[in-house]
Order: C-alpha cells, then structure tokens, then sequence
C-alpha cells in the first residue's frame, strides 16, 4: 500500500523530523546551531523583565517592595514543575520506545529542574522573611517544592549510582514517572495538611494583580523557559559526545570542526 | 521448592508467598528487628521532648507513623535482596510466570512479616505516647490499611536500587518523598480521631491508595528489577 | 526593616545558581574537546613516540 500520499505532506515531515533527531550527529549539530540563539533570547526576555519588575511595576499595597522577588520565585517554581512534568514524559518516551535521545534528554533535564526548584525555595524564605517574619514557613507551596528538591535529588541520586549510562538513565525515568504519578497527590495533601494547621493559607501573589504589575512575571515565565531551552540542549549534547567518545561521528565534529559541516556556528559557544 | 511449568497464576502466587513466610520464620530473630526498631524509636521521643503527657499525646500520631516510616524503609531491603544475591531473582524473571506476579506475591509477603507486626504492636506505642483511648482505633485501622502501601511502593524503590553497592543508602531517600501523602492523611485521621471528629474519610482515602497501590505497584516494581538485572 | 536586601539577595543567589547551572556543561564539553583533542594527538604521533 502506497504511504506516501500527496494530502499528507506534514504528517510525513513529522515523522521524518522526529526519526532525525534520534540520530546523535544530527541532533547534536542542530543543537548546536540552536543554543547560542536561545541563549540570546533569554537575555533578552530576561533584561525586559527584570528591568520592569524592578524598576517599573509600583511598590504592593500590602507587601512594599519585597513583592519583587516574585518575578523570579514564581516562575522559578513554575518551572521546577514544568521541567518534572517534562522529565516525566521524555522519561516515558524512553521507557517505552527505549529512544536513546530521550534518554540523554530526560536527565539533562534533572539538573536544571532541581536548580530552579532551589532557587524557587531560597527566593521564597527570603520573600517570606519581610513578609511574614520568618524565613520558612510551612506554607503548601514551598513544602511542595521541597519535596520537589527531594524527588528531583532522588533522580539525579539514582541516576549517578550506575556505572552504566543507558541503565542508569533507565532506572532514573522510571523513578522519575512514579514521582510523576506521585507529584499531584503529594501536592494536594501538602495543601490540605497546610489549611489544617495553619487556618487560612496566606495567598503570596495577592488576589488581583494590576496589569503593570503582571507584564514582567509573564515575561520572566517565557524568559525561563528559553534558558530551559538553552541549558537542556547543551546538556543534552555533553551526554550524547560523552557516551559516544568512542564512535567515529564525535571524533569527526570534535577534532576537525573546520572539516565538518555539523559543526557550523557550535564552536564558538 | 518446585514451581512446576504449567501451575496456575493463583497457585505460582500461593507457593511464593508461602516460600517467603517459611524463609522469614527460619529466621524468626530477624522478624521481630521491624518491631523492636518501632519500639526503640518510639520511645526515644518521651526521653527526648520530655515526659509531658500533654506533649506526647499531640505529637502521638506524627511519632508512631514515622516510627513505622522508618522501620518499613530499614526492612525493605530484605523484599528481594536474598532472592537477588543467590540468582533466584534472575530466573523468576526468565521463567514463564509474569513477574508483576512475583511482585506482587513477594510485596505481599513482606507485609506479611514487617508490617502486620507493626499495626499488632501499636496499641502498646499508643499507650507509651499517652494517645486518648478513643483514638487508638484509628492508629491501628490507619496501620492496617498503610502500611501495605509502605511495602508495595518501597518495593518499587528496591527494585530500583537491589543492583547497586550502596543501594540501602539511596533507598531511603527515594521513597520518602512517595510516603509524604500517606504520613499526612493517616496522621490527619488521628487527630481528628482525637478531636472526637469522623475519621472514615481518611481511612477512605487510606483504603483508596492501598487499593491503587496493590494494582499498580506490581508492574512498575516488574520493570524496575528488569532494569537492574539487565 | 528595609526590603532591599532581601531582595538583593533573592535575586543574587537565583542569578549565581542558573549562572552555575548554565556555565557547568560547557565548561566540561570544552575539557571533554581539550581532551578528545589531545587523545587524538597522541594517537596519530603513534605507539612508537614516547611524548
């Protein structure tokens, strides 16, 4: 039977793009030539946001100025739970299809995922201090997200105990998708053990914000996004070169880079 | 012990379970460390916080369970570590039998010999941490309907690890975080079981995640040993 | 009790954590190069050199 239709031409390209980026010289030429424009765009979304988060947006009605640091603990704590999530999947995608590049991509997520998440924590203590006169309260969300830190530990712990990459990239997303599974319980309990104990849970964020005030914590959210980006790829292709020392495509992009037409703009990262 | 090719499902998972229980009671010093742990752990609160009886009793429930916590994770090991130094675990995953059966039978077996003696013991703890009477009911309910959940998701984590050196170490830390759900709504019913308040719903919840547990577990406990033993 | 070193901090330790989190993989993909290049140096002057 012919599969090659003409009124399906995207479908195709879609299967081909994801089959190539399974191939390591492939992927790791793309992601070459991505992470420097990637790079580019979260300094730039960044200096926005952070130039109208701190200079711009008004001073909070309740809060004063300590309401800042929520331009970088909000969207630090969004993405320690979008870049779990992430993990989750490609830990997933990996399992099952045993796609090696998943693999790679699944653990180059762990680390920054865990750095967001400390950042999220260590921002918040020091937004709470101001705020509510303490440096940890055991409010639901920075409980969350330190048994996040313990999940995201968990991974790259388990991950790191093997001597061999490829089983050990295995045990860490099977690890990865039962705390996945585990991840909305735990949030939700922590919720309701946080109102049992301590009444009413304290809203951070306020219960409406003023647009001026919106714009930057928006902008910050997509600029993190792009340093996920940027900072998974280059993991991803540290991994891929490591596990392939010995395989005559890294030799080639490596050694001769002038040679190779791979290689293109990666040397100057 | 012979499991002939053609047994059923039902009589592979009786025979190994039975297997387990007459391998722990040989070694029935062994079976009670669970508990005299329990026992030590618990009692170290009152010399440590002082012996107020209104102290102890607020943080009964929160001392007993992560007694418990703590004792299920010390004995995890053992669910598949004998099994996997003497090569055993290696031909239950060649045999013929699914090995989400396996387990299952051995999850359940482990229970069987760390957790049940830990809910037999806690009327005794409640009594050490001046628990009311009237809450001690829901301790040993919240127990009973736990603690295997503490087995079957542990058992994931010593999957995971049963390969490794230093497995016991990584072990603990890996299934604390999955046990933060249970520790807050079995302690939960407790203490609105010390209030005078209803308590049903917690174990409700309880009883939902042992049910989600028993049935899921199994298969990612299978495909964590297949990792580790490939 | 003034907000701003609260806020200094917050954002100095966030910026030092993803300026380490950034910087490390390509730190050690140029070593890991350095490396690859010096293997292959030794490799081609042949078992014969003594360097």
């Amino acid at each position: 039977m012919n599969r090659k239709q003409d009124n399906k031409p995207r479908k195709n390209a879609l299967i081909l793009f994801f089959h190539k980026m399974g191939s390591p010289p492939w992927f790791y030429g793309l992601s070459g030539k991505l992470v420097p424009w990637l790079w580019a765009a979260f300094v730039v979304l960044a200096m926005c946001g952070l130039y109208l988060g701190l200079f711009r947006a008004p001073p909070d009605y309740l809060q004063g100025e300590s309401f800042r640091i929520m331009y970088i603990h909000v969207p630090a704590a969004w993405m320690s739970m979008m870049i779990y999530g992430l993990m989750a999947v490609m830990g997933f995608i990996a399992l099952v299809w045993r796609i090696r590049i998943a693999e790679i991509l699944a653990m180059s997520s762990a680390p920054v995922g865990a750095a967001f998440t400390l950042a999220a924590l260590i921002s918040g203590a020091l937004w709470g201090r101001p705020t509510w006169g303490a440096y940890w309260v055991w409010d639901a969300r920075l409980t969350s997200e330190l048994v996040l830190l313990f999940l995201y530990l968990g991974v790259l712990g388990l991950y790191n105990a093997f001597d061999e990459p490829r089983k050990a990239a295995r045990a860490a997303c099977l690890l990865a998708l039962v705390g996945a599974v585990n991840l909305p319980i735990i949030h939700y309990s922590v919720q309701w053990w946080n109102t049992l104990h301590q009444g009413s849970s304290i809203s951070v964020t306020g219960s409406s914000i003023h647009p001026s005030m919106l714009w930057p914590l928006l902008i910050m959210a997509l600029a993190t996004k792009f340093y996920y980006a940027a900072n998974l790829l280059s993991r991803a292709r540290l991994m891929l070169a490591q596990q392939d020392l010995r395989k005559g495509w890294i030799q080639k992009a490596l050694v001769k880079p002038a040679d190779n037409p791979l290689e293109g703009h990666s040397e100057n990262e | 012990m012979t499991v002939q090719k053609d047994a059923s499902l039902t009589g592979a998972f009786f025979a190994l379970v039975r297997r387990d229980l007459l391998l722990a009671f040989r070694r029935r010093s062994e079976l009670l460390f669970p508990v005299f742990f329990l026992m030590v752990v618990v009692s170290l609160f009152p010399l440590g916080v002082g012996p107020s009886p209104e102290l102890l009793a607020r943080i009964a429930p929160g001392v007993v369970w992560i007694a418990a916590l703590l004792s299920v994770v010390i004995s995890l090991d053992s669910v598949f570590r004998s099994d996997f130094e003497d090569g055993t675990l290696e031909q239950y995953i060649v045999s013929g039998q699914p090995l989400s059966l396996i387990a299952l039978a051995k999850s359940l077996a482990h229970w069987l010999v760390t957790g049940l003696p830990l809910v037999l013991v806690s009327p005794l703890l409640a009594l050490w941490m001046n628990l009311p009477s009237h809450a001690i009911g829901a301790l040993v309910a919240s127990l009973l309907l736990a603690t295997p959940i503490l087995s079957f998701v542990g058992a994931i984590g010593v999957g995971l690890t049963i390969s490794l050196r230093r497995g016991g170490q990584l072990l603990s830390l890996l299934v604390f975080p999955l046990y933060v759900p249970v520790l807050i709504i079995a302690t939960g019913g407790i203490m609105a079981a010390i209030d005078g308040l209803p308590y049903t719903p917690f174990l409700g919840l309880l009883l939902a995640g042992l049910i989600t547990s028993v049935t899921l577990a199994p298969f990612a406990i299978a495909t964590a040993l297949k990792i580790s033993l490939s | 009790m003034s907000h701003a070193p609260f806020i200094w901090s917050a954002y100095g330790i966030t910026a030092i954590i993803l300026l380490w989190t950034a910087i490390s993989p390509v730190l050690r993909l140029s070593r890991f190069k350095r490396d690859l290049r010096q293997l292959a140096d030794q490799e081609q002057s042949g078992p014969g050199t003594i360097t």
